[in-house]
């Protein structure tokens, strides 16, 4: 078990450093980045200094190993050797970031560190993820065995109906509808702002701030899970151990919670965790459509801006974050069920 | 395709659909007998119809997917009259700003999403079919390649690297690939990020499938050392894969013609004027409250399809698989 | 097409400003709610995401970024006052008064309020005020528009030559030069110019430029930090340019050292909140429900919600007023060269179908300048002023002679711009043009503007292209000079807005007469008559002089677009109504 968990890891590692060598060659393809950085009054020659400013005249074998070096062991900003001497020269050495290992990068548009604009962002991409989840979950699991076990009656035949024409909505035009609708025509919903969860007491506005978006983020995939679950119940209740069991006089209940549902949660594990993960890349249309700064906001940021470092530290933590809940759900799998043990 | 686009996955499900053995006439008996997949046959029927008709209308100037009505729009920008500015000549109503024919620009734009659809899918389909077969089959190392290939599609921050490649891909598209810049240049970049983030999924199914036949077949295994294994399992085992090939087919051309709209909203999809399901119903999302007509019309035309097509395709697998009670 | 104005490029302030009348359409503003009745509450000023750059003073230069931040938390050596008086005169703000020149101008001096502070206590010196100064030459500063470098090189070009890039980078003999041209001796500050700046009290006031900053402060990262030295002050660590900020009482601010001319700071809290986009901003206004009552916005009422705003008591809380925004389509000179065929198109063109594409009668009526008829000096340049604003082309066609002159039409896609290409499509081709529109991408690198700026347009042939600009500072100088004046001979790309390449050494020499000027009135003429010549000579096709149309919540009281703020609500006399 423990090669196994290793060798995922160094496999995942080395899945990440291929990605990032992707995006460093395909982001200098594109020509000089430090236009995006030139602002308004571009000349040549104030191109030319921001780019020697970031560092951008050095090659990119150069600049990959400076990016390398800074993850390890920390790095300063901004790059150019002579304008940091020539800040502590004039006595504004405070001017200069020192950015701790490790260190994604300097974002020169936001004038943070990458690893700073990550944490901020990183507030409401897990809020509406984990608010989300724990909705699509829960009505997703309770409503597709309810569906399952009322198969053919009115109650599935409304929950089939109605899970097939919330999947088929796109998610912009669900948020758009809450927004503009639920929230600011028909005012059945405060404004949806997100409030950052410092404290205990934030609780109420933070979780009244972050329903609507988490909503719309969930009703689709409560809509697919409904039918996974839906679908994997009816399977597992027609195996013929299920027969047995009922053969045996146990209790419907006992059958279906036990027996059914159980054999059922294996692969609903594993798509939830795999949804879930993907989920802390940013949900990109819903973070737009209710302006929250969330990593999906960040990665639309840095790519009209052309920013390097926040994409690749964009890029470093969702792939990790798929990666280790590979691994997870991986793991969890062979633990429950020990067929896959043996074959892998 | 996986979730960060916020569209779910096509279907995860690594092994529920055991394909029967059944002769076609009991499938397609069973397939009849399920009311719900026939009038979803009989939709997508119609759609796909429809998608034909678009672009022989429009030579015939039947539709105008492209003029302006600039004469039916107001000082606001919006269409005269009530329900969008509908009339005889404009059964839909017209478009906000130029007055387009909204009929026309929908109807057209089915075309558009289903061409980038279908071709999408069938590209899928091939790489995964091919893929699921080759692991399937040869195990080993290069199970494991495939694998970890798959690995590392599905851990790509999808999303994000189509946005932050989408203008050097397309880049390389139009001057290395001589890809005609423009709507085909960025219709073809669409088609690629589906293909390459769709076989994935596919591939899954039919590995799993084939796993399965394979079981179930070792006997002949041994009878086919000799002659040349790779050709002869491709002759029995493709033979058996038709139908979840099939259903793996029609469950996932709706998701990509969800997919479509999602990368019309991004920005990424073929630009104006050219219309797709997608960039009008993007376009459409923008006047909820001012032209409701206009916003639900595109809605409406993109929920049928995808909800006919999943009945569809949830039929079908219904019909070729005796043993799952759905 | 600027939809944000840029402030003040290269601009003589000039002290008495002529303005045609603001028209208030239906609100009565009450713009002095000076009574005690009025203070408290909160006002939520709405925004689009993404449009502010930076709180850093050095490198703010949106007009009403610089409006709302000046009322705030930045106060300057001087300001202009909140006035429906078309010609505001500067007041003093930190400094004890206006300045004084006893050189014509060459030299100014300013003696700072004893009591001023920031606010975290410690006083404001003069040695601030030039700290801040020397920050505004940097243009390495993110989004540095080195405005310091841009106005300094006409006043003090010996600073900009002796290569002063700001405190960080410069080198000792350019820092000996700035010295000796700006320096404080404890409360006074001096500024020595080169050549006589007549009314340096009026850019003091508009620009932050010359605003103090907290040596002391300027650690780590500056962009979005606010130092307050007003009624203000931020309550958050930073100013977020995509959700905004909040702004809440600044208990190290003295009243005693302001004037309630300057700012009434009747609200206790200004929430500053910003929306994915204008629609959702105007959906909330137009609700009017709970908090957004006490809200308003800068951004001008787009056109798909003006049969919302029109009529009922809605439209009581909305305001028209003649914005210094006006649209234009410059004409490539280095491609159309011939005169008859630039007075053709100017000619032919359909205004009134432009404007009825831009939105109809409340978006703007037809121009006959670049110049907004807000700005002191406007003329209506003769060159234009008989042209039928629906085009003739019959006489276009006679102008060209039979000929069929290929024009190409650029624009930035946009879903307006779509709406306007055809009508100016129809009114060439009905003249005899053959017309090929060129539109460029929204997300194109570089942008239109930096396409359109190149002299080479970017390797593409462009003859005629969509243009717009607002003069927020009121004086023609600023208008004229950006647009008109002739670009250095080995420019490859137009310095200031002069992207048509439009050159005549007539025009040059009577700007150079207008900012020598030290009368306003005189300075203003010259500019006319330049504008003039370059109208009849076809360096652009005025279309539309565009209003402003604002909308804000039922229980906003003070709402006043006034020269202060470039025609933008001033902060400084907002209240929420009981």
């Amino acid at each position: 078990m423990l090669a196994f968990v290793i060798r995922r890891i160094l496999v995942g590692v080395a899945m990440i450093v291929v990605m990032i060598f992707v995006v460093f060659a395909l982001f200098f393809a594109n020509g000089n980045p430090a236009i995006n950085q030139c602002g308004k009054y571009c000349t040549p020659e104030k191109l030319a200094e921001i780019t020697g400013l970031l560092g951008y005249d050095k090659s990119i074998p150069e600049q990959f190993g400076s990016f390398t070096v800074g993850l390890v062991a920390g790095r300063d900003f901004p790059v150019n050797d002579e304008y940091r001497q020539a800040l502590i020269d004039n006595g504004f050495e405070n001017r200069i970031i020192h950015c701790d290992a490790p260190c994604l990068g300097y974002s020169q548009s936001d004038q943070k560190t990458v690893n700073q604009l990550l944490v901020k962002a990183a507030g409401p991409t897990l809020s509406l993820a984990i608010v989300s989840f724990l909705i699509w979950i829960f009505f997703g699991v309770l409503i597709g065995v309810l569906a399952a076990v009322n198969k053919g009656r009115w109650l599935d035949r409304i929950v089939v109906g109605s899970t097939l024409v919330v999947y088929a909505l796109p998610v912009f035009v669900i948020g758009t509808f809450f927004l503009q609708y639920v929230a600011i025509k028909w005012q059945l919903y405060p404004y949806p702002r997100f409030e950052a969860l410092k404290e205990p007491a934030d609780i109420i506005p933070w979780l009244t701030g972050i329903l609507l978006p988490a909503l719309t983020l969930a009703l689709f995939f409560m809509a697919a899970y409904v039918r996974y679950t839906r679908a994997f119940v009816l399977e597992s209740m027609s195996e013929d151990y299920i027969r047995t069991a009922r053969s045996k006089g146990l209790p419907e209940r006992t059958v279906l919670f036990k027996h059914g549902l159980r054999a059922a949660l294996t692969p609903l594990v594993t798509l939830a965790g795999l949804d879930f993960a993907s989920l802390l890349a940013g949900a990109i249309i819903t973070e737009s459509v209710f302006n929250y700064q969330g990593m999906g906001a960040l990665a639309v940021k840095a790519n009209n801006n052309h920013d390097l470092p926040v994409l690749i530290g964009l890029v470093i933590v969702g792939a990790t974050a798929v990666i280790v809940m590979n691994i997870i759900v991986d793991i969890l799998y062979a633990y429950i069920d020990p067929r896959v043990r043996v074959t892998k | 395709m996986t979730s960060t686009l916020d569209v779910p996955p096509v279907t995860k499900s690594p092994s529920t659909l055991v394909v029967s053995r059944s002769p076609r006439q009991l499938a397609w008996a069973r397939f009849l007998r399920d009311k719900k997949t026939v009038v979803a046959a009989v939709i997508v029927a119609i759609y796909v119809l429809l998608a034909i008709a678009a672009p022989i209308l429009v030579a015939l100037g039947v539709l105008d997917p492209y003029g302006n009505n600039l004469g039916l729009i107001g000082n606001d920008s919006m269409p005269l009259g009530s329900f969008g500015g509908a009339s005889w000549a404009h059964p839909f109503g017209v478009e906000p700003g130029l007055g387009r024919d909204t009929l026309s620009r929908v109807w057209f734009g089915l075309t558009f999403s289903f061409a980038i659809a279908i071709i999408g899918s069938a590209l899928a389909m091939l790489l995964g079919v091919v893929f699921g077969i080759i692991a399937g089959l040869t195990g080993g190392w290069v199970d494991t390649l495939i694998g970890r290939l798959i690995d590392l599609t599905l851990a790509f921050p999808q999303t994000l690297m189509l946005l932050a490649l989408s203008s050097t891909v397309i880049g390389i598209l139009t001057s290395v690939f001589f890809v005609p810049e423009g709507d085909i240049a960025r219709a073809t970049y669409v088609i690629v990020v589906l293909a390459v983030f769709g076989w994935v999924g596919v591939a899954r199914v039919i590995r799993g499938q084939v796993l399965s036949i394979r079981e179930r077949e070792y006997i002949d295994a041994a009878k086919l050392i000799g002659a040349s294994p790779m050709r002869r399992w491709f002759r029995e085992v493709l033979p058996n894969l038709w139908a979840p090939i099939l259903v793996q087919g029609t469950l996932i051309l709706p998701a990509y013609i969800s997919t479509e709209a999602a990368l019309a909203y991004l920005n990424v999809s073929v630009s104006q004027p050219t219309p797709t399901l997608g960039n009008v119903l993007q376009d459409a999302v923008r006047y909820p409250i001012a032209d409701f007509t206009y916003f639900i019309i595109p809605i409406l035309v993109l929920v049928i399809l995808v909800v006919a097509f999943n009945l569809l395709g949830d039929g079908l697998r219904d019909a070729l698989d005796p043993k799952g009670s759905r | 097409m600027k939809k944000r104005s840029i402030a003040r490029l290269g601009a003589i302030a000039v002290a008495g400003v002529v303005i045609t009348a603001l028209t208030a359409c239906g609100a009565s503003t009450d713009e002095t709610g000076g009574s005690t009745g009025n203070t408290g509450g909160t006002v939520t000023y709405l925004g689009v995401a993404g449009q502010w750059e930076g709180t850093d003073p050095a490198t703010v230069y949106y007009g009403n970024e610089i409006a709302s931040l000046r009322r705030l938390v930045y106060r300057g050596l001087t300001a202009l006052p909140i006035t429906d008086d078309p010609n505001p005169v500067p007041v003093a703000d930190l400094a004890t008064d206006t300045g004084t020149s006893d050189d014509g101008g060459l030299t100014w001096t300013f003696t700072i309020k004893d009591d001023v502070k920031w606010e975290d206590g410690s006083p404001i010196t003069g040695e601030d005020f030039i700290y801040g100064l020397s920050r505004s030459f940097d243009e390495t500063l993110v989004n540095g528009t080195g405005v310091g470098v841009t106005y300094f090189s006409s006043y003090a070009p010996s600073v900009v030559d002796a290569g002063y890039t700001g405190p960080f980078t410069s080198s000792d003999d350019a820092k000996a030069v700035f010295d000796e041209h700006f320096f404080a001796d404890g409360q006074k500050v001096t500024y020595k110019f080169d050549n006589a700046w007549g009314d340096f009290p009026s850019a003091a006031a508009g620009l932050f430029t010359t605003d103090p900053y907290q040596a002391s402060f300027d650690d780590g990262s500056t962009l979005w930090e606010i130092n307050s030295n007003g009624p203000y002050m931020m309550e958050d660590d930073e100013f977020d340019g995509a959700t905004g900020a909040t702004f809440v009482r600044n208990p190290e601010y003295d009243p005693s050292t302001d004037s309630t001319d300057l700012r009434e700071a009747l609200p206790d809290q200004f929430n500053f909140e910003f929306v994915s986009d204008s629609d959702v901003l105007f959906q909330r206004l137009v609700a009017d429900a709970g908090d957004d009552q006490t809200a308003f916005a800068d951004a001008n009422i787009p056109a798909t919600f003006y049969s919302q705003v029109e009529s009922g008591a809605i439209a009581d809380r909305t305001l028209k007023s003649t914005s210094p925004y006006t649209r234009f389509l410059f004409i490539n000179s280095l491609t159309v060269t011939d005169p008859d065929v630039r007075r053709a198109l100017a000619v032919a063109l359909n205004k009134d179908g432009m404007i009825q594409a831009y939105g109809g009668e409340n978006y703007g009526e037809p121009s006959t300048s670049i110049v907004s008829k807000a700005v002191s000096g406007f003329e209506e340049n003769p060159a234009f002023a008989d042209d039928n604003s629906a085009g003739d082309p019959e006489a276009a066609k006679e102008l060209l002679g039979g000929a069929t002159p290929e024009i190409t039409v650029a624009y930035a896609i946009s879903p307006t711009n779509e709406k306007l290409i055809p009508v100016i499509q129809q009114s060439f081709e009905a003249a005899g043009f053959k017309v090929t529109p060129l539109g460029i991408a929204a997300d194109a690198v570089p942008g239109y503007y930096g396409q359109m700026a190149a002299k080479d347009k970017n390797g593409q042939k462009v003859d005629v292209f969509l243009g717009g600009w607002a003069a927020d500072w009121p004086s023609m100088s600023t208008v004229v000079v950006p647009i008109l004046r002739s670009n250095p001979a080995d420019a490859e790309s137009g310095v200031g807005f002069n992207y048509g390449f439009y050159s005549n050494p007539e025009v040059d020499d009577l700007i150079d007469q207008g900012l020598a000027a030290t009368d306003p009135a005189e300075g203003a003429s010259f500019f006319a008559q330049a504008d003039a010549i370059a109208g009849a000579d076809g360096a652009y096709i005025p279309v539309v002089q565009q209003n402003n149309y604002f909308l804000y919540g039922s229980k906003i009281g003070g709402f006043l677009p006034d020269v202060a703020s470039s025609f933008y609500p001033d902060f400084g006399s907002i209240y929420v109504k009981k």
